[in-house]
């Protein structure tokens, strides 16, 4: 996984829970990166899911919530950094783009990048997204579209569903009010 | 250090590292780009080398299609140029037979030499442009080296000696062999040479030396000639280039002899070099690898003269030619032999009399016809009368046809290049009833 993924988790715990909660949850959490990163680095997935494991065991948030709120913070280090992106109209043309232009340049930056696949059904007011993608992280593309449509301000409805047990293929319906 | 001071320094080593991690991106970012357009680059550079071997391919294949129909018109006004010519020599050599004033004799000898110094040189534009087109093959024969060798160098006494020159050839004795090579080009390989050394020595002596030594023949030819520079040296196997420029005017030709003698010696397997000073003279040497042959050579004892004595044997034959003055030339010179003869000017009239009479001793072919040509007409005479035992002479001014063709010499008995010799076909028609 991509660097800047950890930086910014890294980030977020010392801005939400303070800096000792942060030295803490790399302590414990045994990684291989011994918690040095560097956005233009790459790590091990599995270095994510401990510190998410330490971070809920720490504040009692569960994993899946606290991946959540990360994604909504995620969402605003993406606009500062690559305002470039955010140049749509509204929410559903961003959303539509990340596949296909996004995540191209993405793969420009970062060629190794293992970044989730997305499909699109729209139909009148409702766009149909399917996420899918070995690392199970849906809850953090929820928080990003959330937080993207509070961008676009607009007033969209999200419906997650999942479409196999393990979380890998999911069913994003945003209809907008 | 108190919080306050330690949190400065790690906002700022944040920040710097945020930094460098940026210029990074755009420095991938960057490379990415250029690495984009170095593949653009090489995918317009692949296409150009693309396109451009495209170009070159179709530019050498209009080249070998030019080269091709220069041949065919070579080959073609060649033989539209042998037809009349075969006329003019022959009629001149009949001629020269007749009783007639010394003075016109005179005039036909010289008719005679001119038409055949036009023959050879028609014959080297032919030559050359088969060698160039490599169309030419090799068709071995079975003879006695020695023999062969000997004969040759003996026809250009006469001419050395017009030329007052001292001309002496030797041919070491392990020569006399039974070889089987093809003793056209060879013979012409020499003719080039020893004519050149001739041509161009005006006072002193040329040499001839033939040895062999295993399996290679070793021709050495050496003259006290003009000599040839260090710089014409380099070009004088190239076609259509005359060397001594300042003093070719006193010497004719197309300057494809030295040109056609290289590539006949490539054909062969052999290898030329010259030695040569200016004013000194000129040593060439030339080997080539021959092979033995085991077969028996019958001994040839034909009269330089050619014959005279078909008179008594009452012989008859059938001429087929469209073109009336050649039937009408080598009528006369069956006239001189009291052969009976009868002429149909093409295939189909040849059948038709055939058909009624077949009593010919010999018939002699045109190749180019109307109506049906001479390999037809042959095929036909050969499937419908088995048993008919004349001897067919094909007549062409096309010998490449001939030679080598399993078709032609399956059906035909034996082929004679127009224009030919008086006494050529006189021999020939011996050595054939000889057979």
């Amino acid at each position: 996984m991509k660097g800047i993924v950890f930086t910014e988790l890294c980030e977020m715990i010392e801005k939400e829970f303070g800096a000792a909660t942060l030295n803490n949850v790399i302590d414990k959490s045994d990684l291989e990166s011994k918690g040095v990163y560097s956005s233009v680095g790459t790590y091990k997935d599995q270095e994510l899911v401990s510190l998410v494991t330490q971070l809920s065991n720490e504040t009692k948030i569960a994993s899946q919530d606290l991946v959540h709120a990360y994604g909504r913070y995620f969402f605003d280090v993406l606009k500062n950094n690559y305002s470039m992106f955010f140049d749509k109209n509204d929410c559903f043309e961003f959303l539509k783009s990340i596949d296909n232009h996004i995540h191209v340049e993405v793969k420009k930056l970062y060629p190794d990048a293992e970044l989730p696949t997305f499909s699109y059904i729209e139909e009148g007011r409702t766009l149909k997204m399917n996420y899918s993608s070995p690392r199970h992280l849906s809850f953090f593309a929820l928080g990003l579209m959330e937080r993207t449509i509070e961008h676009y301000e607009e007033d969209i409805e999200i419906i997650r569903k999942d479409l196999n047990v393990d979380g890998s293929e999911v069913l994003f319906t945003l209809t907008k009010k | 250090m108190s919080d306050h001071e330690y949190k400065k320094i790690h906002e700022r080593e944040k920040k710097a590292r945020k930094l460098a991690e940026k210029i990074l991106e755009e420095k991938s970012l960057e490379l990415y780009n250029l690495n984009i357009q170095l593949q653009k680059t090489n995918e317009d550079l692949e296409k150009n080398v693309i396109e451009r071997t495209k170009e070159l391919e179709e530019a050498k294949n209009t080249a070998e299609e030019l080269a091709e129909m220069k041949t065919v018109f070579l080959s073609k006004m060649s033989h539209e140029m042998r037809t009349p010519l075969n006329a003019i020599i022959g009629y001149a050599s009949l001629l020269e037979e007749h009783d007639i004033k010394y003075e016109s004799k005179e005039i036909l000898s010289k008719i005679n030499y001119s038409g055949k110094v036009l023959l050879s040189l028609i014959n080297n534009v032919l030559d050359h442009s088969r060698l160039e087109a490599s169309r030419e093959t090799l068709v071995n024969s079975h003879f006695d080296l020695e023999q062969e060798l000997n004969e040759l160098f003996g026809i250009f006494e006469l001419s050395a000696r017009n030329e007052k020159l001292d001309y002496k050839y030797e041919i070491s004795d392990n020569c006399k062999q039974l070889v089987s090579l093809d003793l056209g080009k060879i013979k012409q390989i020499y003719i080039n040479l020893i004519g050149n050394a001739i041509k161009f020595t005006e006072v002193g002596s040329i040499s001839i030396l033939v040895s062999l030594e295993e399996n290679i023949l070793i021709s050495k030819i050496i003259d006290t000639g003009l000599g040839i520079s260090k710089e014409d040296q380099t070009s004088m196997f190239e076609p259509f280039v005359q060397i001594n420029r300042n003093e070719s005017y006193k010497y004719k030709g197309t300057g494809l002899g030295l040109s056609i003698t290289k590539n006949l010696i490539n054909l062969l397997s052999g290898e030329i070099e010259v030695e040569s000073k200016k004013g000194v003279g000129t040593k060439i040497q030339f080997s080539l690898p021959i092979e033995f042959s085991n077969k028996e050579v019958l001994s040839k004892e034909i009269s330089k003269e050619g014959f005279t004595h078909f008179k008594s044997q009452k012989l008859k034959a059938l001429i087929v030619e469209d073109n009336s003055m050649n039937a009408d030339l080598l009528g006369r010179i069956l006239d001189k032999q009291s052969i009976l003869h009868i002429t149909c000017v093409d295939g189909r009239k040849c059948l038709e009399l055939l058909e009624k009479n077949r009593d010919f001793d010999f018939i002699f072919m045109d190749l180019r016809m109307p109506v049906l040509d001479g390999f037809e007409t042959t095929t036909k005479i050969r499937e419908l009368y088995p048993e008919f035992k004349a001897k067919v002479i094909l007549l062409t001014a096309e010998p490449s046809i001939f030679s080598g063709n399993i078709k032609f010499e399956a059906i035909f008995d034996a082929f004679l290049n127009k224009p030919y010799q008086v006494k050529e076909i006189l021999n020939l028609m011996h050595d054939i009833l000889e057979k």
